[in-house]
């Protein structure tokens, strides 16, 4: 059974999606290959995806889809040969699964478009900072990657209960979303920002509006 | 009324003096997640290639999409313009309407018509689509959307 990994970010290797992959592969204990959407001719890797008997594609979230890169790769897919199978791990910035509804739909609708045997799609949210933040953070998620790929490797399948806890909440309560709200309103969610700004030289430029018809609190460069 | 224009489909045509941007006969560079337009050089990509075309959206009072469907979806091209817009949005995340969004950089967008045409395999699918795009324009905190199939363009001749 010859597994593909296709690792859909932007980013490559320097990205979350690329850390949620080689999670999945320790736990797998397999030397699956990956090839990266953001490296080669969509025409390439379709053709590739061709020659794997099950194909996993992992991807972050952008503007509630696959970043434009995939939709470029679904584009040049052929149908499935038979029995072969797709399944997708898709990680997002936002906190809330709620977000991953549009891609969800499409991912699963896609699968029965061209034909394959569906895994179905792994989401995780509230994974922005994945490769920078240090390892205690990150330790839960690493586990339940390492898990699904473990039991991928055994029974050629997604785990519902790891694919439910990685999930996590689909809404966010209202009282947590007015506490988060109230946190904004005194500043504590823009404090990272504040520090990428100075540390890139920028802070007085964060909130710019560069192309805005009146420039007023900006240099045009 | 300044009208900028999204175009994937040919057969429209346009009044010479609007702002065009055609998506078959320019390529544009996809977004490469270095997240540069809101930690580097705030509000601006690292890529030039859409700055004429980001000045005359965030300066315009109306942009019309005229699209194809694309497997269902909306087409890798479109979807990188889509992830291209980035920039015109803060990185910070308001939950004032009880969920993530990332708030407005620009204190005005354009309203945005959309006009689409192509087959769908199903009418859920095409429900989808709408459906997507009209969360798209919410985010993009666009005051008023309107989504329609093309037929609907030509029958209301929808003053540019």
């Amino acid at each position: 059974m010859k597994t593909l990994i296709i690792n859909g970010s932007p980013r490559g290797k320097n990205g979350n999606t690329e850390v949620f992959i080689r999670q999945f592969i320790v736990g797998a204990g397999q030397n699956y290959p990956v090839r990266y959407a953001a490296q080669e001719p969509a025409k390439d890797l379709a053709a590739a995806t061709v020659q794997a008997d099950t194909l996993l594609i992992f991807m972050p979230l952008y503007v509630h889809a696959m970043p434009g890169i995939v939709m470029k790769l679904f584009e040049q897919m052929t149908p499935a040969k038979t029995g072969q199978k797709i399944g997708f791990v898709v990680q997002a910035g936002f906190i809330e699964g709620v977000q991953v509804r549009f891609l969800v739909r499409y991912l699963n609708h896609l699968a029965e478009r061209l034909g394959y045997g569906n895994l179905g799609v792994i989401t995780k949210g509230d994974a922005a900072g994945t490769s920078m933040v240090p390892a205690f953070m990150t330790k839960k998620l690493f586990n339940r990657l390492q898990a699904l790929g473990a039991h991928y490797s055994q029974s050629g399948q997604f785990d519902k209960e790891t694919a439910t806890q990685l999930a996590g909440m689909y809404e966010i309560p209202p009282r947590q979303a007015k506490l988060y709200e109230f946190l904004n309103r005194i500043g504590v969610n823009h404090i990272a920002w504040h520090k990428f700004w100075r540390d890139n030289g920028v802070y007085e430029q964060g909130l710019d509006r560069p192309f805005a018809a009146i420039v007023s609190n900006t240099k045009e460069q | 009324m300044r009208t900028v224009v999204i175009s994937e489909v040919d057969s429209i045509h346009i009044p010479g003096n609007t702002f065009i941007l055609d998506l078959n006969a320019r390529a544009i560079k996809d977004c490469a997640g270095c997240w540069s337009c809101w930690q580097k050089t705030p509000g601006r990509c690292a890529f030039k290639d859409l700055d004429d075309f980001y000045t005359a959206f965030l300066q315009a009072d109306k942009a019309v999409f005229f699209i194809g469907a694309s497997c269902d979806f909306v087409s890798g091209r479109l979807k990188t313009l889509f992830d291209r817009m980035i920039p015109h949005y803060l990185p910070y995340t308001s939950w004032k309407t009880g969920e993530s969004m990332h708030l407005p950089r620009y204190e005005r967008y354009p309203d945005v018509e959309v006009y689409y045409q192509g087959a769908f395999s199903s009418e859920s699918a095409r429900h989808l689509f709408e459906e997507y795009l009209a969360r798209v324009f919410y985010q993009f905190h666009i005051k008023r959307a309107v989504i329609k199939p093309l037929g609907g363009y030509e029958q209301c001749e929808v003053a540019i």
